[in-house]
């Protein structure tokens, strides 16, 4: 099999004005479709982060790609990594550095969908088989701004107990994370107590306040959610940090912001900053590199769960092969699809039931690329008047002057 | 600091380099009038070399040459041994690579075998340099146009009889082609008579070509080339034997038709004597047999400046890429026969071929190619 064209699209898909640490979601989440054509007749998709950065490096890797056979991923991998020089991307949802690892993943995921359609097989065989066929995700709350959406404005402890009952009415999710960051951190525990309180112990709780936190603050509300959530993450930003944390807090912490790729993992785990490490095949490199961390991850004793960002149902669709591939990730994966209401593949969303997705059942990533669906998001991408995400600058629309929390809150 | 120390490289060398040898069997055994006449023997494969040249920016370069009929292994066998000397140059430095393997056999000669093994790395090194920027070879080369007219010759040659050279010819027309090729340089009355009908069932309209494949000496081309003037041909080919530059130039001046030739030439510097003499209105060359594009080129912007077309040999899928960066728009030759070898296929439409919107040459070895594998070197060995 020899793939014959590798065709990234921009596509624009209407996203809620959801606050973070970061800032304010833009009206629009940017993603790039990926499409590998190959001589056989079949064609692979991917889903990776949007914008000019990564068109700019799927339009460089058709020289790399191109003839290639999609079976041909390490020798890929040494080619984009000496194209491109290899650094730790850190914060590659951002898409400003779609660095190579970045790259490389979105290509193995349509390479791999393009095998298993070849080879009849789902990508979780190719990935060395399922050790489970339905994925737990977890219910992502976000405060948010009102908007032209269902969920109305959120930015109290009770109304995020109020998404976060939708969200379990809705998709049975059965753990809760709450994106921090945003209200004043004494707040953000209210909210995790308030959470407790209506759904429980048995509901896993975990809060994410982006790095937003001082070490001082992170401390104090370590000691005070002592046995109420199941992790806290990323609450300072870097790895001398969380270890300062860490060395505190009674509960694991987790990570994806200061270990984002192999190349992170021996100082965090020399250092002790982390207990557990959010994959996101995105971000670390693909799929099987995926399957790789969790052998590592065994291997030091570190747990492993899952980040998202904004995204379709090809993204979902391989999150969720990855994860039914890997035996250490044990936590429910977080996943902004709920999120989201438009889509790119054909029959629309996949159902999230009982909390969880079911690995799709065809071949390869089991979806199919909707193209009049595509045209009409990619018609969106043009509109939108936007090419790089800046949750800051969108915040600064309604509040001038506006600057993110970084280690300081 | 050295000189040499200041001059930038490209930050990238050569790591290693892949020859292949393939014999890539033809539809049908096809003969043209040096079968006719007893010259050659009927043509029922062509050996390609490939090459394919590897960076240590991860990219690879692609190029081939050809041989029909004898020739291939001697090819193969030249290009395994001059293949490390290309390891650890800085793959930009095309020319300086050209001379450097050109210089290493010069005692076999600056023509012929010598100078075809070289081309494959030529090709190689190109369309490399296509890759490293993301566009095509054309547009490497800067286009002057996005689409090539083309013509075919595949359904016309002797061996087929002149019903189904109509045919044959209609059906290309319905696929594409834009222009026909006749062989002729058999029975000359019979070769009038075939052109006459396939004009006839043509119409006025279709550009139609003839090819002499050298069987005429200069009494009978002048003869015959004057017969078919009436037919308004784009031009008579290889009227004389392929050296024959003075008999080009005297038959040129008599007949208003114009005279191309030049395909069989194994070198630029033959070319350069048919140009400078004058001997054709359109030229022939075929890159992988003169050495590759670094000559071609030289071979086109000369027959440019004189104001003569170029009209690239055989090799499609190369010569799309050369045509479309002349400046002087020419023809290029309709074949299928290496297609088997190559993935990728080239659009065809209104007359014209496309230059396909892929890095580099946009040819890519097809895993079928390995039934036709007669031999393969790497070097460095073991990779």
């Amino acid at each position: 099999m020899i793939v014959t064209e590798l065709r990234a699209t921009p596509v624009a898909v209407a996203d809620p004005p959801l606050r973070s640490a970061f800032g304010l979601h833009a009206p629009f989440a940017l993603r790039t479709i990926v499409e590998l054509e190959t001589d056989e007749g079949v064609t692979g998709i991917g889903e990776t982060y949007g914008g000019a950065a990564p068109l700019a490096a799927f339009a460089a890797a058709r020289s790399l790609v191109i003839g290639r056979d999609p079976y041909d991923l390490t020798p890929l991998r040494l080619a984009i990594g000496s194209r491109v020089a290899e650094h730790a991307e850190g914060w590659a949802w951002e898409a400003r550095r779609f660095g190579p690892a970045a790259l490389f993943s979105a290509i193995e995921v349509a390479a791999l969908d393009a095998i298993g359609q070849s080879t009849g097989r789902r990508v979780c065989d190719l990935l060395g088989g399922p050790v489970r066929e339905r994925v737990d995700f977890a219910a992502y709350l976000f405060f948010k701004h009102g908007g032209n959406d269902a969920w109305g404005e959120v930015l109290s402890p009770d109304a995020i107990v109020a998404e976060a009952r939708t969200m379990r009415d809705r998709y049975g999710f059965r753990s809760l994370k709450l994106k921090g960051g945003v209200l004043d951190p004494e707040v953000e525990v209210q909210t995790i107590f308030c959470l407790r309180e209506a759904f429980g112990s048995a509901v896993p709780l975990r809060l994410d306040p982006n790095a937003a936190w001082s070490v001082a603050t992170a401390h104090s509300v370590a000691t005070r959610l002592d046995g109420v959530l199941e992790y806290l993450e990323d609450p300072v930003p870097g790895i001398d940090g969380m270890a300062d944390v860490a060395a505190v807090a009674p509960m694991p912490l987790a990570t994806n912001m200061c270990v984002t790729a192999f190349d992170h993992l021996p100082e965090a785990i020399a250092k002790r900053a982390v207990a557990i490490v959010l994959s996101d095949h995105h971000m670390w490199g693909g799929m099987r590199a995926t399957v790789e961390l969790g052998r590592i991850c065994r291997s030091f004793g570190l747990g492993m769960s899952m980040h998202s960002n904004s995204h379709l149902g090809i993204s979902l669709a391989a999150m969720t092969h990855v994860a039914a591939a890997v035996p250490e990730i044990t936590f429910a994966c977080d996943t902004h699809y709920p999120w989201q209401t438009e889509e790119v593949i054909v029959g629309g969303k996949l159902a999230i039931e009982g909390g969880a997705v079911a690995l799709p059942a065809g071949p390869g990533l089991g979806v199919t690329l909707d193209r009049d669906a595509m045209g009409a998001l990619h018609e969106q991408y043009l509109r939108a008047g936007f090419t790089v995400r800046d949750d800051a600058a969108e915040m600064r629309k309604i509040e001038p002057g506006w600057r993110p929390h970084v280690g300081d809150w | 600091m050295t000189e040499a120390s200041v001059i930038a490289r490209s930050g990238a060398t050569v790591t290693h380099v892949a020859c292949a040898l393939y014999r890539v069997p033809l539809a049908e055994p096809v003969s043209d009038a040096k079968v006719f006449t007893g010259r050659q023997q009927p043509l029922g494969d062509v050996d390609v070399l490939v090459v394919r040249i590897g960076t240590s920016d991860g990219l690879e370069g692609l190029g081939f040459s050809y041989s029909k009929r004898a020739g291939g292994p001697a090819l193969f066998a030249h290009a395994e041994q001059i293949a490390p000397l290309v390891v650890g140059e800085d793959p930009l430095d095309i020319g300086k690579i050209w001379e450097k393997l050109l210089w290493a056999a010069a005692s076999v000669g600056r023509q012929g075998v010598s100078v075809q093994a070289v081309a494959a790395f030529d090709v190689a090194l190109h369309d490399r340099k296509a890759k490293l920027m993301g566009v095509s070879l054309a547009k490497l080369l800067g286009t002057y146009r996005d689409s090539v007219r083309c013509y075919d010759t595949g359904g016309g040659f002797l061996s087929t009889d002149i019903a189904t050279v109509i045919a044959n010819a209609e059906r290309s027309l319905a696929r594409g082609i834009g222009g026909i090729k006749l062989k002729v340089g058999g029975d000359p009355r019979t070769d009038v008579a075939r052109v006459k009908q396939l004009r006839a069932a043509l119409g006025p309209d279709v550009p139609l070509m003839v090819d002499a494949n050298q069987q005429w000496d200069r009494a009978a081309a002048r003869r015959i080339g004057r017969r078919l003037e009436e037919f308004d041909l784009v031009w008579i080919e290889e009227p004389l034997d392929a050296y024959d530059v003075d008999g080009h130039a005297a038959l040129r001046a008599r007949l208003d038709t114009p005279i191309a030739s030049g395909e069989m030439l194994s070198a630029a510097s033959d070319h350069r004597r048919f140009l400078e003499a004058g001997a054709v209105d359109v030229i022939q060359p075929d890159a992988p047999r003169i050495g590759g594009i670094t000559p071609y080129r030289r071979v086109a912007d000369l027959a440019d400046e004189l104001g003569v077309t170029v009209a690239p040999h055989f090799a499609t899928q190369l010569h799309v890429h050369l045509a479309a960066a002349q400046p002087r728009e020419g023809w290029v030759e309709w074949f299928d026969w290496l297609e088997p070898l190559f993935v990728e296929r080239l659009a065809l439409r209104d007359g014209r071929v496309f230059v396909p919107d892929r890095p580099g040459i946009g040819l890519s070895v097809s895993p079928r190619a390995s039934e036709w594998l007669i031999d393969r070197a790497d070097i460095p060995a073991g990779r």
